[in-house]
């Protein structure tokens, strides 16, 4: 079921009054309903994964309560291991093994040995990239004592499956968001119309941004050869500013949901774009995510170490991996590898924490300074997403010297692209640079005019929605 | 939580009431497919030659200039597997039907409405033809299924400025207005195919191949089964357009369609495309038959028809 469908527009509501008027006796059966709730939203797409997202759950429930009984260390790392080979097990096998397939054919292919690829016909089950980092967390931080399993296989099953974040995150921690499945909750009025103005957000940002830039980035991406160096990088920005909307749309709808039943998910973006170097943007670009990596990858691998040859492997194998987790496919690890070689600079010689956390805190508009760090920010992440928007690598090489030819310097076109798109660009980014001191950007800058205007500001922007969503897009982060 | 519910509530409610009353001032527009779904309900028992396929036939075979009694079920981007829905609805009560008159394009058998950029349409069939094509929510209602400021044209339009939709006439035949598009042949031909290679030809590929062919040959089989001829025809293409469209799928199609004729004794194929008889006066634009060329673009379905019909009487003893 998509955020942004009728079907999800009937299927909310239900859901609220069933979950606070009929099933609100106790926290077990409350729950119960979030369980039931979540897998029809996950079996609306195809019921037969729900299976092995049970499956999933079923078995890193069991592996957290061998843990608790098991005293012994090294068979406590032999459960983690198996827990974490079976969950990354299915993942390869889903979402990698056509890949591999591939890539084995053609290493071999290219050192003149020919043999008959075996692929099989496999569906990228909806979500399993997230779910997967999500119950292995739990499973982890089982394993160092952070946190203590759950016996509450309802609680576990509603943890992993909460369909707010369930498809494309934010990958919550068991130790944030399982604690509250345990507790009552209690319905805050406040609570509830901050929830309904991020959804509200989200889907502006999804529908009309996302989705408008969507038919110019495809149009450019679709035939490179057709269009000027100066259109290509256009596209690329475009393609930058559609996955920004996309996908932090999306987690803002997600976070909006679950306060409506009573939940707080974790952030996921803070307004990247208004980074002023690449370190500050991956701190703030999919949260989740990036502090996941931080938590269980680079943190192990020794993580900031003064020992610098080891520390540029640590920030060169986080990036690889993230690039291989968006999907099976040469461009995204070249994608990880570029942003690894853009990132290092920052990282090693820059001062990691800015003074300010936010970009002209007490002013109200950014430096000459900050808006050009700002934009060569922003520049460079267009510039390596070709590789994550391309299809294949000699698509991206090709768009990429298309970009870097002197058509670079002639008048951009604009196929596909509704001319009012630019001047809602310009509009998003506006109330974006208004509210980056808050959650989502109309958290609060909308609170401060009267009751009539506020209302009225919130009819226009469902409007907005209304009129200018562009041609209904999947979420980018479905297939990842 | 009463006072959230109430306060939602009241919010909301105009924004209901409104989409509730645009869906009804929308449904209220009269549409092709009404019209051709009520004349097959009304009239299907009479009909001789039934014309099922997508806009070369819906705009090229006018049902006038037809000798048996014919009627004109094609419309815009209606693609084989919704031809196929509607021979199946009422193969049982086209009782007199003889023929059955098939547009085969070079996109015909890699192309499903579903999965097109048309596919918004779909909602037409599930809302005024009661044929279930899709289960998505959205492609039950008029405002949800298109983009909002199309509504807003569609209502100010038929409402306010008193323009109807109907293009077709009581025969199910889509009439143009004018003789050409303004555009002139040549360059409405390209536009057509450069749209279609950012849309419909990405579509094209050997995905729904497997699926529109089964459809193709389910439809033959009924047809025969109900003693009814298929005849397909690729309908006449300007040179422009002929010239530029994808050869490779126009090659699928010739050894589909020679293996489906070869297979059944009640299926015929007619390729037109490259017709000589055909010239830029007789089309509106690089794909579509205007009034002159879809007369003569009848008249030869029509002798075709009628040629078999005498061969039928030939082989009476």
């Amino acid at each position: 079921m998509l955020f942004n469908s009728l079907d999800f527009a009937i299927f909310l509501p239900v859901v609220f009054i069933l979950y606070w008027f009929v099933f609100n006796k106790t926290i077990r059966i409350q729950n119960f309903l979030i369980v039931v709730a979540s897998f029809t939203f996950y079996g609306w797409w195809d019921w037969r994964f729900l299976f092995l997202l049970l499956f999933s759950c079923l078995l890193d429930y069991t592996m957290g309560r061998l843990l608790l009984k098991e005293e012994n260390e090294t068979k406590r790392k032999v459960i983690l291991w198996i827990s974490i080979c079976i969950n990354l097990g299915f993942l390869g096998f889903f979402k990698y093994y056509n890949f591999f397939v591939d890539s084995f054919v053609n290493a071999f292919t290219f050192f003149g040995r020919s043999i008959q690829p075996n692929t099989l016909d496999i569906i990228l089950p909806l979500g399993i990239s997230f779910y997967t980092f999500q119950t292995l967390s739990y499973v982890i931080d089982v394993y160092r004592r952070k946190l203590e399993p759950t016996k509450d296989i309802v609680s576990f099953l509603a943890y992993v499956s909460f369909f707010p974040q369930l498809v494309a995150g934010p990958i919550e921690r068991a130790i944030n968001l399982l604690p509250q499945f345990y507790v009552k909750r209690t319905f805050k009025y406040d609570k509830a119309i901050d929830g309904l103005k991020q959804i509200l957000w989200g889907l502006f940002k999804k529908m009309v941004i996302a989705d408008s830039c969507a038919q110019f980035v495809n149009t450019v991406f679709s035939s490179p050869d057709s269009y000027s160096g100066s259109t290509l990088l256009l596209g690329a920005v475009f393609f930058t500013i559609q996955i920004y909307g996309d996908f932090s749309g999306y987690s803002d709808i997600a976070i909006g949901t679950a306060r409506l039943f009573g939940f707080n998910l974790m952030r996921n973006f803070a307004y990247p774009y208004f980074s002023r170097d690449l370190g500050e943007f991956w701190r703030r670009w999919h949260i989740s995510l990036t502090t996941w990596f931080r938590d269980y990858l680079y943190n192990p691998l020794g993580g900031v170490t003064r020992n610098i040859p080891k520390r540029i492997r640590n920030i060169f194998i986080i990036f690889l991996v993230s690039g291989f987790w968006h999907g099976a496919n040469w461009t995204y690890i070249i994608w990880g590898g570029l942003c690894a070689l853009a990132t290092l600079p920052t990282l090693l010689l820059l001062n990691r924490r800015r003074k300010t956390p936010i970009v002209a805190q007490n002013t109200k508009l950014p430096s000459l300074r900050e808006t050009w760090e700002m934009f060569s920010t922003m520049l460079i992440i267009s510039v390596i997403n070709i590789f994550f928007r391309s299809v294949d690598l000699h698509h991206a090489v090709s768009y990429l010297g298309r970009v870097f030819s002197f058509s670079l310097f002639s008048f951009p076109s604009f196929p596909s692209m509704d001319k009012s798109l630019l001047a809602l660009i310009v509009i998003f980014f506006g109330m974006e640079w208004m509210g980056r001191k808050d959650q989502y950007a109309i958290q609060n800058t909308v609170v401060k005019f009267g009751k009539f205007p506020r209302y009225a500001f919130y009819y226009l922007l469902i409007f907005v929605i209304f009129y200018f969503a562009g041609v209904q897009q999947e979420f980018i982060y479905f297939q990842f | 939580m009463k006072n959230f519910i109430k306060k939602a509530l009241l919010f909301l409610l105009p924004i209901i009431i409104l989409c509730l009353v645009f869906e009804l001032l929308l449904r209220n527009i009269p549409n092709d497919y009404t019209i051709k779904k009520n004349y097959l309900d009304k009239h299907s028992q009479n009909i001789e030659v039934l014309i099922l396929g997508n806009s070369h036939f819906y705009r090229g075979l006018n049902p006038e200039y037809l000798t048996l009694k014919s009627f004109n079920a094609s419309y815009v981007s209606q693609s084989l597997d919704i031809d196929a829905h509607i021979f199946k609805k009422y193969s049982d009560s086209l009782t007199h039907l003889k023929y059955l008159l098939l547009n085969v394009s070079h996109l015909s058998l890699f192309y499903e409405l579903k999965n097109s950029p048309e596919s918004w349409r779909t909602k037409n069939y599930n809302l005024y033809y009661d044929l279930p094509l899709s289960d998505a929510l959205a492609q039950h209602t008029e405002l949800f299924s298109l983009k909002f400021d199309i509504t807003i044209k569609r209502l100010f339009s038929y409402y306010i400025l008193k323009r109807g939709e109907i293009t077709s006439n009581e025969n199910g035949w889509g009439i143009f207005k004018t003789l050409h598009d303004k555009r002139g042949v040549k360059v409405a031909a390209m536009r057509t195919l450069s749209r279609r290679s950012n849309g419909a030809l990405s579509n094209a590929d050997y995905n729904h191949y497997n699926d529109v062919t089964k459809e193709v040959d389910d439809i033959v089989q009924l047809a025969k089964r109900k003693g009814v001829k298929v005849i397909f025809f690729t309908s006449p293409l300007s040179t422009y357009y002929r010239e530029a469209i994808d050869k490779n799928l126009v090659d699928k199609t010739n050894v589909f369609m020679e293996s489906l004729v070869s297979k059944y004794d009640n299926c015929q194929y007619f390729d037109l495309s490259q017709d000589a008889s055909f010239n830029d006066e007789d089309f509106y634009d690089g794909d579509h038959l205007n009034k002159i060329g879809s007369k003569k673009f009848t008249l030869k379905a029509d002798s075709v028809i009628m040629k078999d019909e005498s061969d039928k009487i030939k082989m009476l003893p």
